[in-house]
């Protein structure tokens, strides 16, 4: 079936690769601070930031996971994309916690924990963001290579022989050596070119992944085997029944449990609105211009998110339908669900379509995959081993922090490489996903949260939000780890993942309240930089911050403190940057 | 809702958010291009304030 993989689609692939990663290359001589490589200088205005973080969103692994949602879940899917859409829209328009957050001028969220609480509270914080945006991390180029070896119809084993004796030598799995290249390709660019590589490849990628997108649902709808929409309503009937299409109604058909359930929805609701926390979306709400523009990439990237969930899931309906209509759907059941997108596209696409698909496919891996490497080695570096390092008295220098969040960046990319090698994930891969971020953002939603809008929020409450919020999903990754077998059946039989999610979020919100009544806050620890949420600005001009205001602060130095001085015991603040918003603050609570 | 109910909203719903999608992606694609412009000349004319030329 994939023998229309040809040699235009390799062109054009090949083509793709050699020029995303020569532009991330060249970007290397706009590297001068910590700044420029961790938040590009604080300078991107609202256009770009759409593009980034859409860029960044959108990834492979996205394209796969809501495909293979829409694949075994049919219509019902489609409540995620509307909870990812509406949450987005909701915290665009608000401003809720991202206006705070640019404002405070933290780099990092853990920074801001520091900026709020203590450092204690920041290392906390910034272990937890680290352990659970690797593991989430962890399958991506497992899920990513998987989908290029089933669209570009490479074999499942290459057999290394002996040309002269003809013995086989050995025998090396493609889904490995393909995990392996993915992962230098990007590691290159990343390593060298940091936060202003990913954003300007990111653009790149954004433009060639729309036109892959707008290519693959062209087809995808107008297949004669798949029947348009009557033929894909047809055979999610068929195969899903009224959970097919009801995303409340969970039940039975034999064996197997189909649909998803109330549980599930409030979980995923409540998992939307904190993902703006997201280590991958805090970095750029950061690294834009302004809080106003923070708003506006989050409310546009709100409505593009829409399309971001539905249009993959599409793809994986009409996968559905396919083989329902054409035979072969035993093929893609169970754990072999992933597969069954990526092979749909490999029967259905033409020449060069498939070449500019999987070139827009591979964009979005990329664009991916940097920017998680880029944001969670930044967390590594500035909220673990610097406040650390400053414990035993040494204060990291803006070089040696480069320096260590280069190798970071190559650790994290072998253990990714090592995880997706050999964990088995439980279930789906959106509830994979959705678990170990949940580990993140249901206690990072309370202590940012109450952190900006509550002046009684205290240490113990932000420790027990984030101790209790990262439970739930740390035991069920255990649990995945010690046996995924008897996870998935667990998942089948009562939903584990949607309860073992759902209940992250209470048990936050629980440790932050009581830990702030009962030990409240001293009058010592850091004030809050409180603000109130805001609508859009009228006129939203993507302000941009003169030269002076993007030179990087030094590290252990406020503006105002001489190089000759000690460095302030607290807040760790890595940049100040000069917030062009806050002359129109109604007030701050400091 | 009933089931016929349901079609039609994921009907609207998909191929409304196929669309937007796409007027979005053409917007931005276009805004975009001047930003990253905008964004390397901010770069670049910050490196040359931290190290001005010597008389």
């Amino acid at each position: 079936m994939l023998a229309s993989f040809s040699w235009l689609d390799w062109t054009i692939v090949l083509t793709y690769i050699v020029a995303a990663s020569v532009i991330g290359l060249l970007c290397r001589r706009y590297i001068r601070s910590l700044a420029d490589f961790v938040v590009a200088g604080r300078g991107v205005s609202a256009f770009l930031g759409v593009a980034t973080l859409s860029g960044t969103e959108i990834g492979l692994v996205t394209v796969m996971y809501f495909a293979e949602f829409g694949f075994t879940k049919g219509f019902s899917a489609l409540s995620v994309a509307v909870l990812a859409g509406v949450s987005m829209l909701f915290v665009g328009l608000t401003g809720f916690m991202i206006a705070g957050l640019r404002r405070s001028g933290a780099m990092t969220l853990a920074e801001y924990y520091q900026m709020r609480y203590t450092p204690g509270v920041r290392l906390l914080g910034g272990i937890i963001i680290a352990v659970a945006g690797i593991l989430n991390m962890g399958i991506f180029l497992r899920v990513g290579a998987l989908f290029l070896q089933k669209i570009s119809a490479m074999p499942e084993i290459i057999n290394l022989v002996d040309p002269i004796s003809g013995d086989l030598i050995a025998s090396l799995p493609v889904l490995n050596l393909i995990m392996t290249a993915l992962l230098m390709l990007v590691l290159a660019y990343t390593f060298v070119g940091g936060m202003v590589s990913v954003v300007i490849t990111d653009y790149l990628q954004f433009v060639v992944l729309s036109a892959g997108i707008a290519l693959g649902t062209f087809y995808a709808l107008t297949n004669h085997t798949v029947g348009g929409f009557e033929g894909i309503v047809q055979a999610v009937s068929d195969r899903l029944g009224a959970s097919g299409f009801n995303p409340f109604v969970r039940e039975t058909s034999g064996d197997a449990v189909l649909g998803l359930g109330i549980v599930f929805l409030i979980w995923q609701a409540m998992h939307w609105l904190g993902t703006s926390n997201w280590q991958t979306y805090a970095l750029r709400t950061t690294s834009v211009t302004s809080p106003g523009v923070a708003r506006q990439m989050f409310a546009f990237t709100g409505l593009a998110f829409f399309g971001r969930a539905a249009i993959p899931m599409l793809w994986g309906v009409a996968a559905l339908a396919y083989f329902t209509h054409a035979g072969g759907l035993e093929s893609f059941e169970g754990s072999k669900s992933l597969a069954a997108m990526p092979a749909f596209l490999a029967e259905i696409l033409p020449w060069g379509a498939l070449g500019l698909l999987t070139a827009g496919m591979l964009a979005a891996f990329m664009s991916t995959h940097d920017s998680y490497l880029l944001a969670w080695s930044a967390v590594i570096c500035q909220d673990i081993i610097a406040p650390v390092a400053r414990m035993f008295g040494r204060d990291l220098s803006d070089r040696t922090r480069m320096v260590v969040t280069r190798i970071l960046i190559l650790v994290i990319g072998v253990f990714v490489l090592y995880w997706g090698l050999w964990y088995e994930v439980p279930g789906t891969v959106w509830g994979y996903l959705a678990m170990t971020g949940t580990m993140y953002i249901a206690g990072a939603m309370m202590v940012l949260s109450f952190g900006l809008y509550w002046r009684r929020a205290s240490v113990a409450g932000a420790y027990g939000a984030l101790i209790l919020g990262c439970i739930p999903g740390l035991v069920y990754i255990v649990a995945s780890v010690i046996s995924s077998k008897a996870v998935g059946q667990a998942n089948d039989g009562w939903n584990a993942v949607a309860w073992a999610g759902l209940t992250g979020y209470p048990l936050a919100l629980a440790g932050m309240i009581a830990g702030s009544l009962i030990w409240p806050r001293r009058d010592d620890e850091p004030v809050a930089p409180a603000v109130p949420m805001e609508m859009p600005p009228q006129t939203p001009q993507p302000r941009v911050p003169d030269a002076e205001s993007l030179q990087a602060i030094p590290l252990e130095s406020t503006p105002t403190t001489q190089s000759d001085s000690p460095p302030p015991a607290e807040p760790d603040v890595l940049t100040r940057d000069t917030d062009t918003d806050a002359e129109q603050e109604p007030h701050r609570d400091n | 809702m009933t089931t016929d109910h349901w079609i039609t909203f994921w009907w609207y719903l998909l191929y409304g958010s196929i669309g937007l999608y796409f007027v979005i992606a053409v917007a931005v694609a276009i805004g975009a291009a001047f930003d990253v412009g905008k964004l390397l000349r901010l770069l670049t004319s910050s490196d040359d304030v931290s190290n001005p030329p010597s008389p």
